[in-house]
């Protein structure tokens, strides 16, 4: 399998913005034009995160996509915000997504996920966990987001062994500040890992910091936001970048 | 000639991705579970998100079972994608006791190590396979290994199960074509021609 760039896009009122540390969001544009734009340059994914959702998820994804309805989507498509029920997973996946993104909190127990897996598979689920490091104590959730506290060891008893999903761990203290936490990841990482596949995201700047982080095992791709929308050239350096084993650009046949 | 495409509808997800691809081909695409469309079309596609059990239930349910057999033993065109292809084998360890439609005689079983979401390259033993070594998106946690050999079409990656099938017209790819951006509309193009051609 090859590792994946993942395109972490953050929605605010229908907007695509750059995030800084979960609480500053200054617009970059539409999802119609990123969509298209990151299409075009090959990008293996795509995740939306939709910070100003309703309390109807599927009725936000409806929307959302009728404003991609002149679009060619050929890019697999995460949707998260406001996720929370199995119910909902089945309509949004219904709508047009591969996979749903589901806050942490909303997930409470092994069993649980198990539950929340059905119909859809557990393929279809990717589980964001934005984490805070306050001073070397990390803890899902942050104060901004008045979300509870959950302890890292905590919740990955909530994750069985060789479950389908992935994990996306997400630093907040790192989010747009172009340096990653690999404290962070050093820490963290070790609770899920065997467990699930893992997708690690906040702060990224360089291929240089993704060609390393790539190159843990049981590490399954990065997820990228503003770096994406700083430089086109983003992509093709590091898809280009030969010490990653990430899909290669492709050209159409004769 | 406009061809006519039939997006069968055992309730799963994301199927407006699908038609849209399919619009790209200059398909004329509905939706549903009725004899008349599932023996009619040019192309009848069973899509692909969704879980085993549930998605055999509705099959079963709109008595569609009989009319895809019939269509594959009069050599019609029809395409299984991911969940699709699995349910076009006999059984899956995802919905124990279900029996699958059976067209390839194997059975669908859990990956090891999680889940296979992203993108994998194919081999295929034929030298003239247009897609050898290129990528091709996943997202699945189950997967048939065991195929008539005459019938494997493409293996994915190191993993080694199945990626491409073909028996009669019947295509079944463990791969999302509609998500695998312009590879996936280069290997549809082929798909289309090769069916043509037959």
């Amino acid at each position: 399998m090859k590792k994946r760039l993942i395109a972490g896009l953050v929605l605010h009122e229908n907007l695509i913005v750059n995030s800084y540390q979960f609480k500053l969001h200054l617009p970059v544009g539409t999802l119609r034009h990123t969509l298209e734009r990151l299409q075009d340059w090959q990008i293996d994914e795509i995740a939306i995160f939709n910070r100003t959702h309703s309390f109807d998820a599927e009725k936000d994804f409806i929307q959302l996509m009728s404003g991609l309805v002149d679009s060619v989507v050929n890019t697999p498509l995460s949707y998260g915000g406001g996720i929370n029920s199995k119910a909902t997973i089945d309509r949004v996946i219904g709508h047009g997504a591969e996979r749903v993104i589901i806050s942490a909190s909303e997930v409470h127990s092994a069993e649980h996920l198990r539950h929340l897996s059905e119909n859809c598979g557990e393929q279809a689920l990717l589980i964001h966990l934005p984490i805070t490091n306050e001073g070397g104590v990390f803890f899902i959730g942050n104060k901004k987001m008045n979300s509870v506290k959950i302890l890292i060891e905590e919740f990955s008893k909530r994750v069985p062994y060789s479950w389908g999903g992935e994990i996306l761990l997400n630093s907040v203290n790192h989010d747009g500040m172009h340096k990653p936490d690999f404290d962070l990841i050093t820490h963290v990482l070790p609770y899920f890992k065997n467990r699930c596949g893992l997708i690690l995201g906040g702060g990224f700047s360089s291929a240089l910091d993704i060609s390393r982080l790539m190159a843990i095992s049981g590490v399954n791709g990065v997820s990228i936001g503003n770096l994406l929308h700083r430089k086109e050239l983003a992509i093709k350096t590091m898809k280009d970048d030969a010490s990653m084993d990430v899909r290669r650009y492709v050209k159409e046949l004769e | 000639m406009i061809k006519k495409a039939f997006v069968l509808d055992y309730g799963t997800g994301n199927l407006g991705a699908l038609v849209k691809f399919l619009f790209e081909f200059e398909y004329d695409v509905s939706i549903g579970n009725d004899f008349k469309n599932i023996m009619g079309a040019d192309l009848l596609v069973m899509p692909g998100v969704g879980a085993f059990g549930p998605a055999l239930r509705r099959i079963v349910e709109f008595d569609s079972f009989g009319a895809i057999h019939q269509r594959h033993t009069m050599n019609k065109p029809i395409l299984g994608i991911c969940l699709g292809f699995q349910l076009l084998t006999k059984s899956s360890e995802e919905s124990v006791g279900s029996l699958g439609i059976n067209i390839f005689e194997a059975d669908t079983v859990k990956i090891l190590n999680n889940s296979r979401i992203g993108w994998s390259e194919l081999y295929s033993e034929d030298e003239l396979f247009p897609f050898n070594g290129q990528s091709f998106y996943f997202n699945h946690s189950y997967a048939a290994y065991d195929l008539d050999p005459l019938s494997v079409v493409a293996r994915a990656d190191s993993s080694s199960y199945v990626a491409i099938a073909k028996t009669n017209s019947t295509v079944g790819v463990q791969f999302h074509p509609e998500k695998s951006q312009i590879i996936g509309y280069d290997f549809m193009n082929w798909l289309n021609s090769n069916w043509r051609n037959e």
